[in-house]
């Protein structure tokens, strides 16, 4: 009997739920493919029987990329309300409750479905990464319950024989091929433009505890971009982490190396192959360019891993990070102390020793890519990123670093690079005489100096614009003030209205939100008397709570005005975890 | 309204709010069953579960209503009535029809429309039978990219806005102690770390389980060598000397 499953999936996670369900799928006797949203024919729709529907949630309330045009096809007005009432579907989100919209995208589909006259065949999940077991608190107990439901009402039953499912199959090139590096600097279907990185420096203080980081790229290209707009850039493993790889190869006299050319193909006709893959490739081009060697492990690594592990102790305890009664262990041991898949399989050295290339190309994820807000407009001739280096302590020996923040910092001046630049989520006002008020603590400044330039340079174009006002905080005047020279400018012509916090400067707190109640009226006028729009940047943490409620009080406890604001987008927030 | 005589439960969905008491007294009096009334604008469809009328009264209906919902508001065979509705007939039972009721007509003279729920129930525990559908909408026609879309805010209603219980969302006995989050950028992960390794570290530190060397996943958890990676075959068992200075 077919099965569909359909996922939704920004950084990999929902794809991996996803396949998992379609690997189970098969123990019961199904037969059909796992496909991304956008690799699937939505029109085709109308005639499945039974899908399921993996889908996360991205920034607050966000559907991922790869789900954006399906769930376009799907608001359609003039699609019948009874069109899939021949779909049996069960649904499967992942979101964040730290976010105000907690898993929108899936709880938007299910009731679009059910609109359009589908029937739910179990409640819809929804799974929460603030859960202690992230995802697995919910995903694992609903995936049971979807083979209890389905096998209990639909004539399909548990196969004896347990298959090995693998997506690829992994071929040695003996006659190595003239294998295409630049290819693999961007391995994603958006086409990308090529940068060139005119300087890094790092804007922090070097005592402070952060590195933080402006970069400035220009591009040969004719190429622009509207304030707001993100940078998206795929990152590669550092050469420390690639180093470390090969030696682990190297000490288990594992039958292949960095050098090794291989050829990857699909192991089932409805299965597409990743972009990565669709070339020959070096393992040494693998490790640097296309597998995330710093992710965390997920539990079909360590299933695989097992696989061929002739150590009982290893294998058992491989297999039990896998089972419901391992959880808690594999967060103690994966989770908490942010452990990379380089350190697992350090630690597995039996497991290590047996694997395979098969084994190898099914377990390692593949490396995401990440995107910046973009810090500058297109009229001031080059594109500017503020990238905090991520760089925290664990329990584990090792610092955690950031892939792709990591990789940028150590980019050089003159070196170039591939992107793309996607759009942003914050609608400006159409007229440009709207004030806007903005505030953008941190790295949150970024956008916000993207809109200020552009407004800047409509306005000495001779067009009239309205106020701008701004809001920026850190830790220390000195230390860790980003952009200062732009905000001394801005000061000293009074083009743009500061005001700037620095937290630790004094004995007492003083954050965004204290500036904010103080010249509350200021911004209530604006905000009643001349249409202001507000945007809100940067951690989304307490800033973005307490910067709503100073707000409120501003507009005289009115919660519903408030409300309205954000119903109308004259109230934006964007922020990140 | 007599012949909705001996119908127990039904649903009054009005506009206006004139005279409405004695709308409602006519239908309970016709029924001889319970009302429950609620005004169009605030009818949250969550309040009430699928299949819980006999009856349900719209006045000045529109085309825009979610007939959709009100069809899973009734009970199987539940009748749906129409009165003082707004736009042509026609159309309002077109919409009706393509919303799953059945039975759609007007009744010219009192210009009220009626019609019903099916008799089955959709969504009960019965098989599930995966056989070719019989729905009239066979293939989906799409006129280009720029056509209307609904407004997908209008999905989600207050009760599907609703975030989980964040006890629910706890496991494990630690909460309550100070933890860092996950991309600590504030310094805290730091402190916190910087306060471990200020306790006393000793120098040929002693196992306690003897599986110091098989790495993190076999330790016990008061293991001097958590968080460092498995021995190699022959590698002294000791301490790297940066632990034991501290990291202020």
């Amino acid at each position: 009997m077919r099965i569909l499953v359909l996922y939704g999936s920004q950084t990999g996670t929902a794809q991996d739920v996803a396949e998992q369900i379609w690997r189970e799928s098969r123990q019961w006797g199904f037969q059909g493919p796992v496909l991304s949203l956008e690799d699937y024919n939505m029109q085709q729709l109308i005639e499945e029987r039974l899908v399921i529907f993996v889908v996360a949630t991205t920034g607050d309330g966000m559907e991922p990329d790869n789900m954006k045009q399906a769930w376009r096809f799907l608001l359609k007005r003039s699609l019948p309300s009874s069109s899939l009432d021949g779909l049996q579907f069960a649904c499967l989100g992942l979101g964040d409750s730290s976010y105000p919209k907690f898993n929108y995208a899936a709880k938007k589909l299910h009731k679009r479905l059910l609109n359009l006259g589908a029937k739910s065949i179990c409640p819809l999940g929804l799974c929460d990464d603030q859960h202690d077991y992230g995802h697995l608190g919910t995903s694992l107990a609903w995936i049971a319950d979807l083979w209890q439901t389905l096998s209990s009402t639909s004539a399909v039953r548990k196969q004896p024989e347990q298959e090995i499912v693998k997506r690829w199959k992994v071929r040695v090139l003996e006659q190595q091929p003239a294998l295409s590096e630049e290819r693999l600097h961007w391995t994603q279907r958006q086409e990308a433009h090529v940068f060139k990185l005119i300087e890094n420096t790092r804007t922090t203080a070097e005592d402070h505890f952060q590195d933080v980081r402006l970069l400035r790229l220009s591009s040969a290209q004719t190429i622009t971009w509207q304030p707001g707009d993100v940078l998206e850039v795929q990152p590669q493993n550092s050469r420390e982490n690639v180093q470390e790889f090969f030696d682990l190869l190297k000490e288990h006299q594992l039958d292949f190396d960095a050098s090794t050319v291989v050829e990857v193909s699909s192991a089932h006709a409805d299965l597409p192959l990743p972009l990565p893959y669709a070339a020959p490739i070096s393992l040494q081009q693998a490790a640097r360019y296309i597998w995330d060697l710093s992710a965390r492990p997920r539990q079909r690594l360590l299933e695989v891993l097992a696989q061929n592990c002739e150590d009982e102790m290893e294998r058992e305890k491989l297999l039990e990070f896998c089972s419901a009664e391992g959880l808690d262990d594999l967060i103690a041991y994966v989770n908490r102390p942010r452990r990379t898949l380089l350190e697992l399989l350090s630690d597995f050295r039996h497991a290590m020793s047996k694997l395979t290339l098969s084994q190898l190309f099914e377990m390692m994820p593949l490396i995401q890519t990440r995107s910046f807000s973009i810090a500058s407009a297109a009229a001031s001739g080059t594109l500017d990123l503020l990238v905090a280096v991520v760089n925290y302590k664990t329990i584990m020996h090792t610092p955690r670093l950031g892939l792709c923040s990591n990789w940028l910092k150590g980019l050089q001046a003159g070196e170039e690079l591939r992107a793309a630049i996607k759009p942003g989520t914050m609608n400006w006002p159409k007229e440009p005489e709207t004030p806007l008020i903005m505030i953008g603590p941190g790295t949150g400044i970024a956008p916000f100096r993207s809109i200020i330039q552009e407004r800047l340079h409509q306005q000495q174009l001779g067009h009239d614009t309205g106020p701008l006002v701004v809001f920026f905080g850190c830790r220390n005047k000195a230390k860790d003030y980003h952009f200062m020279e732009d905000f001394k400018a801005w000061q000293v012509d009074q083009s743009v209205e500061v005001h700037v916090a620095f937290s630790r400067d004094q004995e007492n707190k003083v954050y965004v939100q204290h500036l904010i109640k103080e010249c509350g009226a200021h911004l209530a006028k604006l905000i009643r008397e001349q249409n202001a729009y507000v945007y809100v940047a940067g951690s989304s943490n307490n800033m973005p709570k307490a910067v709503r409620e100073a707000f409120i009080e501003a507009l005289d406890n009115d919660a519903l005005h408030m409300e309205q604001l954000i119903k109308q987008r004259r109230y934006q927030e964007e922020t990140w975890a | 309204m007599e012949q909705f005589k001996g119908l127990q439960k039904s649903l009054y969905i009005w506009t206006d709010s004139a005279e409405l008491d004695k709308r409602v007294e006519t239908l309970k009096a016709a029924t001889g069953g319970e009302v429950a009334v609620e005004n169009v604008h605030r009818l949250s469809f969550s309040s009430y579960a699928n299949s819980s009328f006999d009856l349900i009264v719209i006045e000045c209906a529109q085309l825009t209503d979610n007939y959709v919902k009100l069809l899973h508001m009734l009970k199987p065979s539940g009748i749906l009535h129409l009165f003082a509705y707004i736009g042509p007939a026609g159309s309002l039972l077109q919409e009706i029809k393509l919303s799953g009721f059945i039975n759609c007509r007007e009744d010219a003279v009192a210009n009220t429309l009626t019609a019903e729920k099916p008799g089955y129930e959709t969504g009960s525990s019965a098989r599930l039978s995966f056989a070719k559908k019989t729905s009239s909408v066979n293939v989906w026609k799409i006129s280009g990219d720029d056509e209307e879309l609904i407004d997908e805010e209008e999905l989600l209603d207050e009760e599907d806005k609703q975030k989980p219980d964040p006890a629910g969302l706890r496991v494990c006995s630690t909460t309550g102690k100070r933890k860092a989050c996950k991309n600590c950028s504030c310094g805290l992960a730091e402190e916190l770390e910087s306060e471990k390794t200020t306790k006393t570290v000793t120098e040929n530190a002693k196992s306690s389980c003897g599986n110091c060397y098989l790495g993190d996943a076999f330790r016990c958890s008061t293991c001097p060598y958590l968080g460092m990676p498995a021995f190699k075959p022959g590698e002294k068992v000791q301490l790297a000397d940066n632990l034991l200075k501290s990291d202020i």
